[in-house]
């Protein structure tokens, strides 16, 4: 059975869970194109410090009465394959935190660990990214390889039972071929497909061009949509800014930006953001802990008050449905309370 | 009203910290240091930020009867919930007798 059933993780709803994304490392042995890094890695933390993070995680969910949910990403989180394994032991014995995801590019993930890792009894899903449904599209912006690389990491791990989600990236590059990847992740047995936005930060900044214009991304959202309602096979994760558009009144569809709601990032340093899309430093979880930087901060105060939004998006009837993505505002205008500027209404 | 008496000086604890959306009617008292989260009403909160600003028992119930029209009987009567709400949740404490 995978782990997905066994955890029965869907049972969090948005008010019973806070979501930590944590970067333990920035290091990579990959360069995509698009990726939100600047490619150049910073400082990270031992492994008695990560341990104290995850203490102090507890801490707060208990607090704040949520159950804790993870991914541990990086860079590439197998760079640090002995402390990822130690984080994953300690989580697996807490009492708060219901699960973790991890967030790999699937090429360092080696046949002989696999077993190991299905016994991790936390561990939910593991998470590669394609960015289309041949190599060729794939590989333009992962890099040569990479789509063989990926395809044979989901292989592998599913062969051993563990659940598997993929994430793509839309962008020019491979908006059209959206359903010939849903269809491949049918076919390679995945879990879950998310897609995000192409948001030009970081290395991705220089593909700028390349961001879909809001009639572009209301076409590719109309056809994920049609598809996810329509047999997919795959589930599409429908619950991302913009969404709701399509569909208002149906609650699994679209959903407001957890930035300053019910998550934070950790970067490798401990330095804390909003959202690893919305790189502004709100503190840093060692020196800080997450109750000051969670009451006290001032991004996170703007971002909770919906009279901050600017244009579009202060005015939209639907504005406890979808504020938007402030990322993607913040990279296009400089204002993260801006409008979202692929909204197409 | 409260066992104090009216000279005396009431502060905010260390750690806590208030904050408010007023747009959406939320107001709220934190401490940071051990995560405690409190949920006010305009009221509570507006006397938690006027004893922030350091007062006396005197001159916050002059302020407050001022602010909200009361007569002081009632004045008295709303003081004494939100000040032993505060002290009974250390989120004010009394700095000089």
């Amino acid at each position: 059975m995978l782990k997905d059933k066994e955890i029965s993780t869907d049972d969090l709803t948005a008010g019973e869970e806070f979501y930590f994304q944590w970067h333990i490392t920035e290091r990579c042995n990959r360069a995509c194109r698009h990726c939100y890094q600047n490619g150049i890695p910073g400082a990270e933390l031992a492994l008695p410090d990560l341990l104290t993070i995850i203490d102090r995680m507890e801490e707060a969910v208990r607090k704040w009465g949520k159950k804790g949910t993870l991914s541990m990403t990086g860079g590439e989180p197998y760079l640090r394959r002995d402390d990822l394994h130690a984080l994953m032991d300690r989580i697996d014995r807490s009492d708060c935190l219901a699960y973790y995801d991890i967030l790999t590019n699937g090429s360092l993930i080696l046949e002989t660990e696999t077993s190991t890792l299905a016994k991790h009894s936390r561990l939910r899903r593991v998470q590669v990214s394609l960015e289309g449904a041949s190599a060729r599209t794939n590989d333009e912006i992962r890099g040569p390889g990479a789509f063989e690389s990926t395809v044979s990491a989901i292989r592998l791990l599913k062969d051993a039972g563990i659940a598997v989600s993929v994430m793509t990236t839309i962008s020019r590059f491979n908006k059209d071929e959206i359903p010939a990847l849903i269809d491949l992740a049918g076919r390679e047995g995945v879990t879950t497909l998310a897609l995000e936005r192409l948001i030009p930060e970081g290395t991705g900044a220089r593909l700028s061009d390349q961001v879909l214009s809001p009639q572009e991304l209301k076409t590719v959202y109309e056809g994920i949509y049609h598809i996810a309602v329509n047999g997919s096979p795959v589930r599409i994760l429908l619950y991302r800014p913009l969404f709701a558009l399509l569909s208002p009144g149906d609650p699994t569809v679209g959903a407001l930006c957890s930035a300053g709601n019910n998550a934070l990032t950790i970067m490798p340093d401990g330095t804390v953001y909003p959202c690893r899309r919305l790189p502004i430093s709100i503190g840093n979880v060692l020196t800080d802990g997450f109750f000051k930087i969670w009451y006290g901060s001032e991004v996170l105060w703007r971002l909770r008050n919906p009279a901050n939004l600017g244009g579009k998006c202060k005015e939209c009837d639907l504005i406890t449905q979808c504020r938007g993505c402030r990322a993607m505002a913040y990279f296009t205008t400089g204002d993260y309370m801006a409008e979202d500027p692929q909204c197409w209404r | 009203m409260l066992a104090m008496k009216l000279g005396t000086r009431l502060a905010l604890t260390e750690d806590i910290m208030l904050q408010a959306i007023p747009e959406l009617d939320h107001y709220y008292a934190f401490n940071v240091a051990n995560g405690d989260h409190f949920e006010l009403n305009h009221t509570a909160y507006w006397v938690l930020e006027t004893i922030g600003q350091g007062v006396t028992l005197a001159e916050l119930r002059e302020r407050f009867e001022g602010q909200f029209d009361i007569d002081p009987g009632t004045a008295d009567e709303d003081l004494t919930e939100v000040l032993g709400f505060g002290i009974e949740n250390h989120i004010i404490k009394e700095v000089e007798a």
